[in-house]
């Protein structure tokens, strides 16, 4: 039936592919391009970083994922695909089938993400009232079992505080606990430990670690943080002004940076072991969506910028499953 | 020796286990007298002590005493039997004005807020339109058209509370959907109408319930106004409008005629005026220990 495309072998079949997206704003000064010929994948079991600076363009990319772009936002072209089946352009009802069940959010704010007058394990157990029309008693117990898994203390009696009584781990854990609810293919994290003390939040990455082992649950995982990234993922994507300009496996990346931007964000990170006299940062700021400059989009920040980053530079592939769009990759003749 | 420690346990966060009566002042106050009225309309049949119809014209315009307790009127009705009977009207006037602004107010503030764009507009626009006459004009010109039946009277009061607690509604509901709460709800799948009953109205209905308890007292008192102006309730059906407007024809010489009435509508007005201000000083979380 499926002749076209040819199968991956299990386990490697790619629960997400998003492929060519491109995103753009309506905006008084003419069409802004914030998500330009993104391609990023992640497959069963795997967590995918996604690594950039605020107006990256990274978190519009995972809403896309859920159909939830701002109003004044569309997607210009590319592809979405979720274990296979295209979700541009699904009419709403059945985005709605989609989210909280196939995929799952967890914001950045745990806090302001709960409704305040409702108890806890209403809302964990939200999700499967929603889409399994599990009767209400039923889907409180089930969310005290899914607080137990993500090692709640006390589960039973926690549940039935309201959300404010929690602390900021807690409130993490119970997000968590409610994305977990239907046991989705994918789950998506923007920023989840950003809000976070820092004891706190490798209790949080040690928990989506054990997720990813417990249900094979794929993890796209948003984050500014490369400290988490290097923790948590298997695969990173480096987005800068909307589009990857690397990608690979997190060792090979930290180990051996080939775009001068992460290059420059891995200086630019404070690390204990270096002693630095003063915080690094990276020259001047990201340009405008409207503003881009023309060539490669980082080269009025690149330090070893040269003639040829007048042209945008095409992904080169540096080895298996690594690639950078900088013009120093390109393969010698 | 245990007492003090079994306090301690119990509420670890708060110095004691004491009541603060301080800050349940107006709420302790404005419920009692607002109970009061409401009892009162609710149990006047067990309450008053005569028939509020009753006439006897050898114990007319009699001074307070141990027989009838407030006197009586021109008629020789017991004016206490009155007074309380008086509350049913009043009470069922303002019961359902207040229901009818409330549920309007309240789905027109939240629709316009959640779909906003033309609808707010259009919307907003006609709430301002009513919001611009006189409510005591408009409630006269809807029972004009309408008729003056006692159901006309109620639910023209309540179309006068619409554009009220609509924009109360509406400012809330806009607070609200800027919190990333409601966008949450939607990474989890849910729609529209659930959204706003589950996410939207609990974290709204605090001030519109204040509103309510201030309408209340004000729905009582155009109930009043209408019945004293011989709009509302006829005689010899009692209400605190039209006893007051008897009452005023003998104020020199039997006060307590239109002393006890006003009285009477006082301390209800008062009551649930004091009533709302306890509920928002219970809703306020800034004033919460």
């Amino acid at each position: 039936m499926d002749q076209g495309r040819p199968r991956l072998p299990g386990g490697s079949q790619p629960v997400l592919e998003i492929s060519g997206l491109s995103i753009e704003f309506d905006t008084p000064r003419g069409v802004a391009r914030v998500v330009d010929d993104v391609s990023l994948s992640v497959r069963s079991g795997e967590i995918v970083g996604v690594i950039g600076e605020s107006g990256s363009g990274k978190t519009l990319t995972a809403l896309s994922v859920l159909g939830l772009l701002p109003k004044r936002a569309r997607v210009r072209s590319g592809s979405i695909r979720l274990a296979g089946e295209s979700l541009i352009g699904l009419p709403e009802a059945r985005w709605r089938a989609i989210r909280g069940d196939r995929v799952a959010f967890i914001p950045q704010d745990a806090l302001r993400a709960l409704n305040p007058v409702l108890r806890v394990d209403t809302q964990v157990g939200e999700p499967l009232h929603l889409h399994r029309g599990t009767p209400w008693q039923a889907a409180r117990r089930r969310a005290v079992d899914l607080l137990t898994a993500v090692h709640l203390r006390e589960p039973a009696a926690q549940a039935k505080k309201y959300p404010h009584q929690f602390s900021g781990g807690m409130q993490q854990r119970a997000m968590i606990a409610m994305g977990l609810a239907l046991e989705p293919q994918l789950l998506i994290a923007d920023e989840p430990t950003t809000a976070l003390d820092v004891t706190v939040q490798a209790q949080v990455l040690k928990l989506l670690r054990e997720i990813r082992d417990t249900y094979g649950t794929s993890i796209l995982f948003i984050t500014h943080d490369l400290g988490v990234v290097a923790e948590l993922c298997d695969r990173i994507y480096v987005m800068y002004a909307g589009a990857i300009v690397e990608e690979g496996p997190v060792r090979r990346i930290f180990a051996r940076p080939r775009h001068p931007y992460s290059e420059a964000l891995l200086r630019a990170t404070p690390t204990a072991r270096s002693v630095q006299a003063e915080l690094v940062s990276i020259p001047g700021q990201i340009p405008l969506p409207s503003e881009l400059p023309p060539g490669c989009r980082f080269v009025d920040r690149c330090s070893v910028a040269f003639d040829a980053c007048r042209r945008d530079p095409p992904p080169f592939a540096i080895e298996a499953g690594h690639t950078a769009r900088c013009w120093h990759c390109e393969p010698r003749p | 020796m245990s007492a003090p420690t079994t306090a301690a346990v119990a509420a670890p966060r708060s110095t004691g286990r004491r009541v603060n009566w301080r800050r349940y002042r107006l709420l302790a106050i404005g419920g009692s007298l607002a109970a009061l009225t409401l009892l009162s309309a609710l149990f006047a049949h067990v309450i008053a002590p005569y028939s509020p119809y009753d006439l006897n014209v050898a114990e007319m315009l009699q001074g307070p005493s141990g027989a009838h307790w407030l006197g009586t009127d021109e008629l020789g009705r017991d004016v206490l039997s009155r007074t309380i009977y008086a509350a049913r009207i009043s009470v069922e006037v303002a019961v359902v004005a207040v229901s009818v602004g409330l549920l309007g107010g309240t789905i027109i503030g939240i629709v316009s807020a959640y779909f906003g764009g033309l609808v707010d507009l259009a919307l907003m626009r006609l709430m301002e339109l009513l919001f611009s006459f006189p409510a005591i004009l408009l409630a006269i010109v809807l029972m004009a058209s309408l008729g003056t039946s006692i159901l006309n009277a109620m639910v023209a009061i309540g179309i006068i509370f619409i554009p009220g607690f609509s924009r109360l509604a509406r400012a809330s509901t806009q607070a609200v959907l800027r919190q990333q709460y409601v966008e949450a709800a939607r990474t989890v799948g849910m729609g529209d109408l659930r959204i706003l009953v589950r996410e939207i109205l609990p974290n709204v209905i605090a001030p519109l319930l204040v509103e309510a308890a201030v309408a209340f007292a004000y729905a009582v008192l155009l109930e009043s106004a209408r019945s004293f102006l011989g709009l509302g309730a006829q005689p010899p059906e009692p209400s605190w409008g039209n006893m007051l407007n008897t009452g005023r024809g003998f104020m020199a010489r039997d006060p307590w005629l239109g002393i006890v009435p006003g009285m009477a509508m006082f301390l209800c007005v008062l009551g649930f005026n004091l009533l709302g201000d306890g509920l928002r000083d219970l809703f306020d979380p800034h004033l919460r220990d």
